[in-house]
């Protein structure tokens, strides 16, 4: 339509350009999400260089870094990358849900809950079955967020309607609720289960294996139609849920369907990583900034820098105190923590869009 | 032909009666003006006919079928409707919110062309790259004016259809509301029928085909503008002695005398 250039932020939001731009902007998080891996899996106690990490991984050359490469770091980047895909995925797609770029799975109550059912395990579980019972953590804790997320839908919906507000401030309630709960247990547990329980509340990836890789990849992946077709909803949501319905959207499967979709990939995320924070938060935040709210760019952009700032978070958990390992939760909040406040402070159309 | 019809609409909130037993059919080539006191159930009424509110009692029905059994996505192709106010949740260039209502039925061929055709009618030419939230009140509402527009004209349906305005010049300018009730008034034809919420009286003598004026949940006039709107049906519905003259251009006024 015209010829003069325009500034990027501009461009990729014009309907000319957007889709070309749109995509550019992908393969460019692809790649920098690539680079995060090969740092990842080449930084740690031992470090590789690159050259050995490809022969590593493309023709087993030496024993020893073949064990380091395929037993501990690529499972564990992995790993670390479609966890940060999920959490930024279902930050995104809950702040579309909720209409409010400031919703998280740790603002609703879903985190809490399952690391609560964590927490019931390692404290109550284990008096009870000795340590066996840690084998059920991982289940126990995705049907702890399930869980809040189906008492939260059963508070916030009322003949077919759903309402958002509710749902926000009933996640709060049932949040410090769980938290209660949560320093309850913590309370009464003995030295052992208080350590483990560090791993919940701050999160680790410690833990790695290709098993859990595959689990959280498999929800990842499956559900790619279902945020497909969200992204487009999502952004009529943006008109509001009537003008969104005058618009053709049937806005209550939108929001069944937004609802499960993160509490499915949130609940796996908790139970093989602990709570890790901020992700959610803060990667659909920068992607608005740079290419504006589309969600059919916001979707899959957010699951690569997701993935990329967790591989990255974690790379520098395990080489900042080495050869001790920090939570990859101190790490997040560090990084988020201030980067919010000070977007807080920067726009204030977004801190007005709270009330 | 009817595209929209109330049959004895009856709507109440908890004890309250808002509409009691409404009747009316407006058809393609209408623009039907609802006037009438603040509270009398205008925006009620304008709901239910949009599909948003339900009635306890009568039927609503839309091209001769009862509203609740359309799909939402294919009654969207048909009509398409502007609330008082959309607050946008996230910042969305104007580009952006004009194709956010196109329907996901709708034909994407001519979709740059209804978007630049709506702008240059809805008078935000230029404005495609800019954050609609800091765009001003006015600025925004032509900008959802524009949407809804690109929302009927991208259906490629070929079928009558219906446009439901709800205050479509309330936070306007004087010029802004001519050129609006002008747009709407010129769209108007074989093919789309619009009913609009509207205070002014002066615009709904001038631009309406049709006024249905609403008092205390009941219609108290419905017929073509120079007829309904006489001082003493509006004495009797606002409650103020009003006078009806002529203009030295020979256009009707009613003002509070």
């Amino acid at each position: 339509m015209t010829t003069e250039t325009l500034p990027f932020r501009q461009a990729i939001r014009h309907p000319d350009y957007q889709s070309r731009l749109g995509f550019l902007c992908l393969a460019l998080l692809f790649a920098a999400m690539c680079a995060a891996a090969l740092l990842s899996i080449s930084l740690g106690a031992v470090s590789l260089p690159i050259n050995e990490i490809v022969s590593s991984i493309l023709d087993h050359a030496d024993q020893r870094s073949d064990l380091i490469v395929w037993t501990i770091r690529l499972p564990r980047t992995l790993l670390a990358g479609v966890i940060g895909g999920s959490l930024g995925l279902s930050g995104a797609v809950m702040q579309g849900l909720f209409r409010n770029p400031l919703a998280d799975p740790g603002l609703t109550g879903v985190s809490a809950g399952a690391a609560l059912a964590a927490v019931v395990i390692i404290v109550l579980g284990q008096n009870a079955f000795g340590t066996q019972a840690n084998d059920w953590l991982p289940l126990a804790s995705f049907c702890g967020g399930l869980a809040v997320t189906v008492i939260l839908y059963a508070i916030a919906t009322s003949g077919g309607r759903t309402s958002v507000t509710r749902m926000l401030l009933a996640g709060i309630a049932i949040g410090s609720v769980a938290g209660a709960v949560t320093g309850l247990l913590i309370f009464v547990a003995s030295e052992q289960q208080l350590r483990e329980f560090t791993f919940w509340t701050l999160g680790s990836l410690g833990g790695a294996t290709w098993y859990k890789f595959f689990l959280v990849g498999a929800f990842l992946v499956v559900t790619v139609p279902i945020w497909q077709w969200l992204a487009r909803s999502l952004d009529k949501l943006a008109l509001g849920e009537t003008e969104a319905a005058f618009a053709g959207l049937s806005v209550e499967r939108v929001k069944v369907a937004a609802i499960v979709l993160t509490a499915l990939l949130t609940g796996v995320s908790v139970s093989v990583s602990g709570m890790i924070g901020f992700v959610g938060l803060v990667v659909p935040h920068v992607l608005r900034l740079v290419a504006g709210p589309a969600h059919g760019f916001l979707l899959p952009a957010s699951v690569l820098l997701g993935a990329t700032l967790v591989m990255l978070a974690d790379t520098f958990s395990r080489i900042a105190a080495a050869p001790a390992e920090l939570p990859i939760g101190i790490v997040t909040a560090c990084l988020g923590g201030p980067l919010f406040l000070w977007m807080l402070l920067r726009d204030r159309r977004l801190s007005s869009g709270l009330a | 032909m009817a595209l929209i019809e109330l049959r004895d609409v009856t709507f109440s909130r908890g004890a309250r009666t808002i509409l009691d037993s409404i009747s009316f059919e407006v058809g393609a080539g209408e623009l039907v003006a609802i006037i009438g006191p603040n509270g009398a159930g205008k925006s009620t009424l304008l709901a239910i006919m949009a599909g948003a509110l339900t009635a306890q009692s009568g039927s609503v029905f839309f091209d001769s079928r009862l509203l609740g059994s359309w799909n939402k996505s294919d009654i969207a192709l048909r009509r398409a409707v502007l609330v008082q106010s959309t607050q946008l949740a996230f910042p969305f260039t104007v580009d952006e919110t004009l194709r956010l209502s196109v329907p996901d039925k709708a034909r994407r061929a001519d979709l740059a062309s209804h978007c630049n055709r709506a702008m240059v009618e809805a008078g935000i030419m230029g404005f495609g790259p800019r954050i609609v939230q800091e765009l001003s009140g006015g600025e925004q509402q032509r900008v959802h004016l524009a949407r809804v527009l690109v929302q009927l004209w991208s259906s490629g349906s070929s079928l009558p259809q219906m446009l439901f305005l709800d205050e479509p010049v309330s936070g306007l300018d004087l010029k802004h509301q001519l050129s609006t009730m002008k747009l709407v008034r010129s769209l108007v034809g074989e093919n789309l029928g619009a009913i609009a919420v509207v205070h002014d009286m002066n615009l709904a003598l001038r631009f309406a085909t049709r006024v249905i004026c609403v008092a205390d949940g009941a219609i108290a006039s419905d017929g073509p503008p120079e007829s309904s709107l006489t001082p003493e049906l509006l004495e009797h519905v606002f409650d103020i002695p009003m006078t009806k003259f002529r203009s030295n251009s020979g256009a009707q006024l009613i003002a509070p005398s």
